[in-house]
């Protein structure tokens, strides 16, 4: 019986050894491709100008959707932010998820709404659509009121809504560039006929200075949390999805921040309404009914960094969101294993979705697993001293590699923190995040795991506290220093 | 494994994770010296820069002359550049002058010929944002250019220089790109081809007989994006083509025009069996506002398809005044619920409710009496938002007159609304008003 056991784990060990190898090797090699990727797109932008100068009358409409549940705190900056952007041809769509707060009230108040009875043409089912409201000063703005019923209800309203054969989803607690449109959009004119999705950077927020839905000066949050997510952040987005969309293979667009062709989506039944992350689970859905159809398509990520959210503050909202997310994979998995490792779906079947299975959903299990059991195992004697700095080496070591490797990337493409100070925490935290931050991450990703074997889907709200403004100096008609 | 290799990896690890430690900050070190160099050469050159441009008996273009690729060559070249964006037609010449005498242009082309890919692409750029005419046979060669982004901006340049021999080229580059998008953008080239104004026609105009329809109907749509009245014909006989997607673009094309001549063939279009045909001919004859197609674009609120009915309305709605008795009609007579919600968001859409309401105290019976009818027939069809908006900003006669209005439309919201006023009103004889209408509205 002690042999089985000793065989089981030790088994089990030199598995944890084989995972932490295939994916720090996938690590390093996105690392790799988004280095070149992200290093390319920044020369384009040298010529990038000419976007900005095409004639206005062949700039393809674009609704921007903001799905709101109790935003109270940022949704009229957001708004606000939006009809600043600088495109010349786009509508603001904000949907109101039947907000319990004063969502609805403060945009009517800051945008002198006025109640219209216009025609709700459910193209894609949705809950029922309360009232419209828009303002006669703002042709480009329409408030739609509507029964509670989740985000992906709320996108598909403002599908239903939308008048342009693009539509872009924002986060009610996100803001925008004022070129954002513009350089999510030079993709799309560029290549038309074969671009139906794409996304750009999304940056963390939490510690800037804010005036009038702007950013007005991006400075590193003072809190540990954030940090850590501002270094989790450049990681995921600048080596990550530069990474897998230079493969033609991304399956994760923020939806934070997304652009999306209207017909494409409209093909495939809007949002999915019975998953928690339906901006993943979408461009899925995208990617199987693009290659059912045998047509030929690009879902791309734009490295440009250009829409600014607030993330958790606090422990408890941060597990919650992570446990979302993660449980959120678990069902679009789920939702499309006929997809996994099938040929019939090239790169997507065969490399990126056994990825995210196998190193995204299952590998925090096998990571909290290894710490357990292999730790144990080193100090019952089961495994020796190398074996043990073997797994630290690979658990953590190339964890800080990875991560001060993300911020050499950032500092040598967009370096947003312009200060001295900014950039060395920020190298610091890109260590710290690899000693307790990464795994209680995975612990919690581990949670929704088996909440999601065991049927526990129950979706976690998480709450925000709203931008900083700056207040007192906006009062007093001074500039931030 | 040895306990050597071990070490080994680790000391890799930790001295690559060192490495780029080092090299992070190193290179955040030289690039701040290297953009203070910058921004020194920026303070320098950029009033220098002007005041050449503003007064050159005084200044010497030698004070501007700098070694290629050096932060000062960079920061004159920004100055140009800002200088040429801002300046007027006929300022061009004198700083594209600048350019020339200064040696960027001849950079320009030389990079161009022979640059990287990414360095041909910002050359090509660049001399289109300077309008360098004799860059335009180098641009011309460089469509054929493997690299996709140096097609485009060449493309791009060329529009921007306006240089007429560069057309034929244009067009070609712009029939290829309609079989092959994955060499050149469509919209770059049409943008191009929009920058030529009226001097493109007669390029594109032979092309409306080009066997490939997919080819005609590019060229319809940017004739019609020209908003130049001289294609009027030329759109008028692509109503007439065979292919649905050539006869909507013309027909949207009209519309842009508005040209009244249109109006007879864009009606005959109107019950095409293709719906997007349907949809521009109607949005078409809205934008013309012939008030003869008023009629026409009245049967369009019964299409089987919805776009052209909303279309109708807002065609209809974009009439105004002149299409409000065939609206009105809609909402009182006509038995198709579609039709009249979608009048019902037009005139809302337009602002047309709220002047109704402000008629109601107009002192003409005739105008007076047409506008009650009309409210009451928009209130029976769920117009009641701008109701319940009027009766909290509207002064105590329009609220009163509204309450009359409401007592003859009758249903289940206008006694909210009416019951509402009973109890808030600050004004007795609104009250007064709502409870007679009240009594009369309640079932007995």
């Amino acid at each position: 019986m002690n042999n089985i056991i000793h065989s089981i784990v030790s088994g089990f060990n030199y598995g944890v050894i084989v995972y932490f190898v295939a994916a720090n090797a996938v690590y390093l090699f996105l690392l790799f491709v988004a280095t070149v990727v992200v290093l390319r797109h920044l020369k384009k932008l040298k010529y990038g100008r000419y976007q900005e100068t095409m004639q206005p009358a062949l700039a393809l409409p674009v609704s921007v959707l903001i799905a709101a549940y109790n935003e109270e705190e940022n949704i009229v900056d957001t708004v606000k932010a939006l009809l600043r952007l600088d495109y010349p041809s786009y509508e603001v769509i904000v949907i109101n998820d039947g907000s319990t707060d004063s969502t609805l009230k403060k945009l009517i108040e800051d945008f002198a709404l006025e109640r219209m009875d216009l025609v709700y043409r459910p193209i894609v089912h949705t809950a029922p659509v309360a009232g419209f409201y828009v303002s006669p000063e703002i042709p480009n703005l329409t408030v739609v009121d509507k029964a509670h019923a989740g985000k992906a209800d709320s996108l598909n309203v403002g599908i239903n809504v939308s008048r342009s054969p693009y539509f872009c989803s924002v986060d009610g607690d996100s803001i925008l560039e004022e070129k954002a449109i513009i350089r999510l959009m030079r993709t799309i004119v560029e290549n038309p006929e074969q671009v139906i999705a794409n996304g750009g950077i999304v940056r963390i927020l939490n510690g800037s200075i804010m005036r009038e839905g702007r950013l007005e000066e991006l400075k590193l949050p003072s809190d540990s949390l954030s940090r850590l997510q501002v270094v989790e952040y450049i990681r995921s987005f600048l080596f990550g999805r530069a990474g897998w969309s230079a493969i033609n293979s991304l399956v994760i667009i923020s939806g934070t921040f997304s652009m999306f062709q209207k017909r494409a989506v409209l093909a495939v039944g809007g949002y999915s309404t019975d998953t928690v992350t339906e901006d993943l689970d979408l461009i899925i859905t995208l990617h199987e009914h693009m290659m059912d159809s045998k047509e030929r398509y690009r879902i791309l990520f734009v490295p440009d960094p250009i829409c600014w959210t607030e993330a958790p503050q606090t422990l408890s909202m941060l597990a919650r969101q992570r446990r979302r997310w993660h449980m959120g994979l678990a069902e679009s998995l789920y939702r499309h294993r006929r997809m996994l490792f099938n040929p019939k779906y090239g790169r997507i079947g065969l490399i990126a979705l056994p990825y995210q299975l196998i190193i995204e959903l299952l590998g925090p299990v096998i990571e909290i697993g290894g710490y357990v059991v292999v730790t144990t195992s080193f100090f019952l004697g089961a495994v020796d001293e190398k074996f043990f700095m073997l797994f630290l080496t690979m658990a953590i070591l190339l964890g800080v590699l990875l991560s001060t490797g993300s911020i050499l990337l950032e500092e040598m493409s967009y370096r947003r923190y312009p200060r001295g100070r900014d950039f060395l925490l920020l190298l610091l935290y890109g260590v710290l995040e690899n000693f307790g931050y990464r795994q209680i991450n995975s612990f919690w990703r581990t949670q929704a795991v088996f909440k999601k074997i065991f049927r526990k889907k129950k979706w976690e709200h998480v709450k925000k506290s709203g931008f900083k403004w700056d207040g007192e100096k906006q009062e007093k008609g001074q500039t931030h220093p | 494994m040895t306990r050597l290799l071990l070490i080994s990896i680790i000391a890799l690890i930790v001295s690559i994770t060192f490495a780029i430690f080092l090299f992070a900050v190193l290179r955040r070190y030289f690039r701040k010296k290297a953009f203070s160099r910058l921004d020194k050469s920026r303070e320098r050159y950029g009033p220098l820069v002007d005041s050449v441009i503003e007064d050159p008996a005084t200044r010497s273009i030698e004070e501007l002359r700098a070694e290629d690729g050096s932060p000062d060559w960079t920061a004159v070249e920004e100055a140009l550049l800002k200088a040429m964006e801002k300046a007027r037609a006929q300022r061009y010449e004198k700083i594209y002058g600048l350019f020339e005498a200064l040696g960027y242009v001849d950079g320009y082309i030389e990079r161009l010929k022979n640059g990287k890919d990414w360095e041909r692409a910002v050359a090509a750029e660049r001399l289109g944002a300077i309008r360098c005419g004799r860059a335009v046979p180098h641009l011309i060669e460089a469509l054929k250019d493997s690299f996709r982004d140096v097609h485009n901006m060449a493309v791009y340049a060329l529009g921007l220089i306006g240089d007429d021999s560069a057309l034929p080229a244009i067009v070609e580059s712009f029939k290829h790109g309609i079989d092959d998008f994955e060499d050149v953008s469509l919209r770059i080239v049409k943008s191009a081809l929009l920058s030529f104004g009226e001097r493109s026609i007669k390029v594109l105009r032979p092309e409306l007989k080009n066997p490939r329809w997919r080819v005609r109907a590019a060229v319809v749509d940017v004739l019609g994006e020209l908003k130049d009245l001289a294609v009027v014909e030329d759109l008028m006989l692509a109503l007439k083509d065979p292919e649905p997607d050539i006869r909507a673009k013309a027909a949207k094309g009209l519309g842009t025009l508005a040209h009244p001549a249109a109006v007879k063939d864009i009606s005959a279009l109107v019950d095409d069996p293709y719906w997007v045909v349907r949809l521009h001919s109607v949005r078409a004859l809205g934008l013309i506002g012939a008030p003869e197609s008023v009629d026409v674009i009245k049967q369009k609120l019964l299409d089987s398809n919805w776009q052209v009915r909303r279309a109708a309305a807002e065609a209809l709605g974009r009439m105004e005044e002149d299409a409000l008795p065939v609206l009105a009609d809609v909402l009182m007579n006509n038995h198709d619920r579609y039709a009249r919600e979608q009048v019902v968001e037009e005139l809302e859409r337009i602002g047309m409710v709220k002047r109704l309401i402000g008629r109601l105290v107009e002192k003409r019976d005739e105008v007076r009496e047409d506008a009650e009818q009309t409210l009451c027939a928009l209130i029976i069809n769920g117009a009641l938002s701008p109701i319940i908006n009027a009766m909290e900003s509207e002064g105590p006669e329009i609220r009163r007159r509204i309450i009359e209005v409401l007592k003859r439309a009758g249903g289940e919201r206008a006694v909210d609304i009416v019951r509402d006023a009973l109890e808030k009103d600050p004004d007795p004889a609104v009250k007064q008003e709502a409870a007679t209408a009240l009594e009369a509205l309640q079932p007995r």
